[in-house]
């Protein structure tokens, strides 16, 4: 069945997501000249690519019949500089540096100056666009993830505002996390959040990344309001250089109004390691597509994730560990708790391109089903086109065991309690690996919070 | 209910799968004391742990268990434990991801907040405070002094991948933190060296002397425990009923005799 409102044609005939909006909206973001010819490319990129199908593997399982893109894009078309600003606006902590956004503006950032004068550029994305120009346009959706990969990676190039750039200059090591902070409030209608992070040789550093939404309340006197649909259609690039070293985390807390699209990929170069954790608890509906590419011998990427869901949210990952280069290692663990009626799929597939011998590429997905009404959708594959590799996987979907339950009740845990202790520690492996402890316990509070 | 007798088992009758493994028990103890059941495999000693902390398995058709003149069996496990009872696990359960160390500090809160709430009844007084992490570092050193295991088994998950020995100091150091009133403890000396044996039971005898008042019923195969923790009252369980009831001799007649003599002679078939 087509999916009726994804269809490009509607958008553009409804007059606004033409030339002159994306003119008029590049100018609201004081774009330089090679920005705006960004966006127009993305623009003519758009429009000819067609909406997901569901004849398309990739979008198979989702439906998006619900989703009221046009009403979205027109909402973001005439809104886009006027976002509401809070009173108040809290900023993440960190000796190294931080940035902050509110609907897609920056709020503040902050470096270590002693950073700033090794070359480190951390900042917002506006920012570096007005002023890193050169430095950034070379990598801005050119070689990592690039507008012709999707339908909505082509959205993205179009609107893309707010979000963080962050490039680390050959040998300097980041000891303290950097972090960042993107917030949106109640009634904002888009977040087309972009992450771009290059390591240069032998550079090293650790960046945490939340993303929250202010909870919706309805207009004053009128609180029985649904909220309006959001767009979250975001980007990361990371782009690891030769024997550079990432830690990367980036945790979602999205309204539950919020339809979120991402796209992420790393490119990691010889003897590259990333060590990356997907942290996933809020949003209605979620497609994210993440991928890391081995493209020089040796790299590694370690990717874990978290993910929790209740009431009729939809998560639907898909992950694609590229070994293209030879000897080189990705090791994939995502852990999924489910509640209430929330549906995950997780596809996952590795794939060993012609020549990269010496391979080593492991992915698990374990699954936690706390609600019968839940349902998680497990699809692993495995792609090889060289001989001498060892790839393997493994999908579990267990509920909560009456054994353990029982053993906790004799210590006089009420049930309540034991479920959480149950749920903590099936993603204890995953949360452990996330370097800060303010972040571990914010996202365990979370976590137990959704547990009830 | 007779209110008089500490904790009493009354003519129980469990049933697993639809199966009677318990036909009848009786058994009371007095606060303080120290009872094994002693029996055969099979004879129904680990029913009779589970029954009494409320297994969902296991299913009582017949008879009561009464606690300081409380209707155990209409609680359920976490309530039970709150109200003093305690089951040392023979086969203790992993609880992977979760610390020996947050595990316990659940559990003493819980302890807190629900003994706390059934003073007021039902509802939870504003100003009840968890046990402060100093406290509970405190007594958790303590503890673990008790039962000679290392500082770093408090950040252990918890039972996940211990030795058997391991894993029976950690059921003991529950007891230690969660000081129940009446503990049972479902052979514990199985899949224990020599050492290890001596080390737990004279962690539970510390723990004794400091709660004289604790009622500790021993549940054994071997008279060896008994070597260590010594019980004034031991009791045969023979095919769901305890067939013979005695003092500490008893064990030792056990050890040289064997069961046998006490079983009933089966019906004969014409």
């Amino acid at each position: 069945m087509p999916i009726v409102n994804l269809r490009p044609a509607p958008l553009v005939k409804s007059g606004e997501l033409n030339r002159e909006a994306i003119e008029h909206y590049s100018a609201s973001q004081n774009d330089p000249d090679w920005m705006l010819a960004r966006r127009l490319e993305a623009l003519r990129v758009f429009r000819d690519t067609p909406a997901p199908q569901r004849s398309d593997e990739l979008w198979r399982r989702v439906d998006l019949s619900t989703l009221k893109l046009e009403q979205i894009l027109t909402a973001i078309t005439s809104n886009s500089s006027s976002a509401t600003m809070p009173a108040e606006v809290p900023h993440p902590s960190s000796a190294s540096g931080w940035v902050a956004h509110v609907n897609g503006t920056s709020t503040g950032t902050y470096l270590n100056p002693e950073l700033a004068q090794q070359g480190v550029v951390f900042t917002d994305l506006a920012t570096a666009i007005q002023q890193h120009g050169d430095l950034i346009q070379k990598y801005l959706m050119t070689e990592c993830v690039k507008v012709s990969d999707s339908y909505f990676a082509a959205l993205h190039g179009v609107y893309l505002r707010g979000g963080t750039v962050l490039v680390v200059p050959a040998g300097v090591h980041i000891k303290e996390p950097l972090r960042t902070l993107t917030r949106m409030t109640a009634w904002q209608p888009d977040s087309f959040t972009h992450t771009l992070v290059v390591l240069q040789e032998g550079a090293q550093a650790t960046l945490i990344e939340e993303f929250t939404s202010d909870p919706v309340e309805g207009p004053a006197g009128n609180s029985s309001a649904r909220p309006p649909q959001v767009l979250v259609n975001g980007a990361v690039e990371i782009i690891l250089g030769k024997d550079s070293q990432l830690d990367y985390i980036s945790l979602q807390d999205w309204g539950r109004n919020v339809w979120n699209f991402t796209t992420e990929r790393a490119h990691l170069y010889e003897s590259a390691t990333v060590h990356w954790v997907l942290g996933g608890l809020g949003a209605r509906f979620t497609k994210t597509l993440l991928e890391a590419d081995l493209l020089g011998p040796k790299s590694t990427a370690l990717l874990s994730g978290v993910f929790f869901t209740d009431s009729k949210q939809q998560m639907h990952i898909d992950t694609q560990q590229n070994h293209i280069a030879p000897a080189c290692k990705s090791d994939l663990l995502y852990k999924v708790a489910l509640r209430d009626e929330s549906r995950t799929v997780w596809r996952g597939n590795i794939r060993v391109f012609p020549g990269a011998q010496k391979s080593d590429g492991y992915q698990a997905n374990r699954n936690l089903q706390l609600s019968p009404r839940s349902r998680a959708d497990s699809i692993p594959g495995l792609e090889i086109e060289a001989d001498d590799v060892r790839c393997t996987h493994g999908a579990t979907v267990g509920q909560l065991e009456e054994e353990p339950m029982f053993y906790m009740a004799t210590r006089g845990l009420p049930e309540v309690d034991a479920r959480r202790l149950m749920v903590e520690g099936f993603f204890a492996p995953v949360i452990d690996r996330i370097p800060l402890e303010e972040t571990r316990e914010r996202l365990t509070s979370e976590i137990s919070r959704k547990i009830g | 209910m007779d209110t008089s007798i500490w904790f009493e088992v009354k003519n129980l009758h469990v049933s697993v799968a639809g199966k009677p493994i318990l036909k009848g028990l009786n058994l009371s103890m007095n606060a303080g004391e120290v009872h094994a059941i002693m029996g055969p495999n099979g004879s129904g000693k680990s029913t009779l742990a589970y029954s009494i902390m409320g297994h969902p398995n296991y299913t009582v058709t017949q008879g009561d268990i009464v606690f300081e003149g409380k209707n155990v069996l209409a609680m359920k496990p976490d309530e039970r434990s709150r109200l003093g009872l305690f089951l040392a696990f023979q086969y203790p359960v992993a609880i992977p991801g979760v610390t020996v160390a947050n595990f316990l500090r659940t559990a003493v809160n819980a302890r807190i907040k629900a003994t706390a709430a059934a003073q007021h009844d039902g509802v939870l007084p504003a100003d009840v405070k968890s046990i402060s992490i100093p406290e509970f570092r405190k007594q958790l050193r303590d503890a673990m002094r008790i039962l000679k295991v290392d500082d770093s088994f408090a950040s252990r998950y918890l039972n996940d991948g211990f030795s058997g020995g391991e894993k029976k100091r950690a059921e003991i150091l529950q007891m230690a933190l969660l000081k129940p009133q009446l503990a049972v403890l479902d052979e514990t000396d199985s899949g224990l060296d020599i050492d290890a044996l001596r080390i737990v039971s004279e962690g539970v005898n510390i723990l004794h002397e400091r709660d004289p008042q604790m009622g500790i019923l021993v549940i054994t195969h071997y008279q060896r425990l008994l070597n260590y923790i010594r019980p004034q009252f031991v009791h045969v369980l023979i095919n769901g009923q305890v067939a013979e009831s005695g003092g500490p001799d008893l064990a030792l007649q056990l050890e040289e005799r064997g069961y046998d003599w006490l079983r009933e002679p089966e019906p004969e078939v014409k």
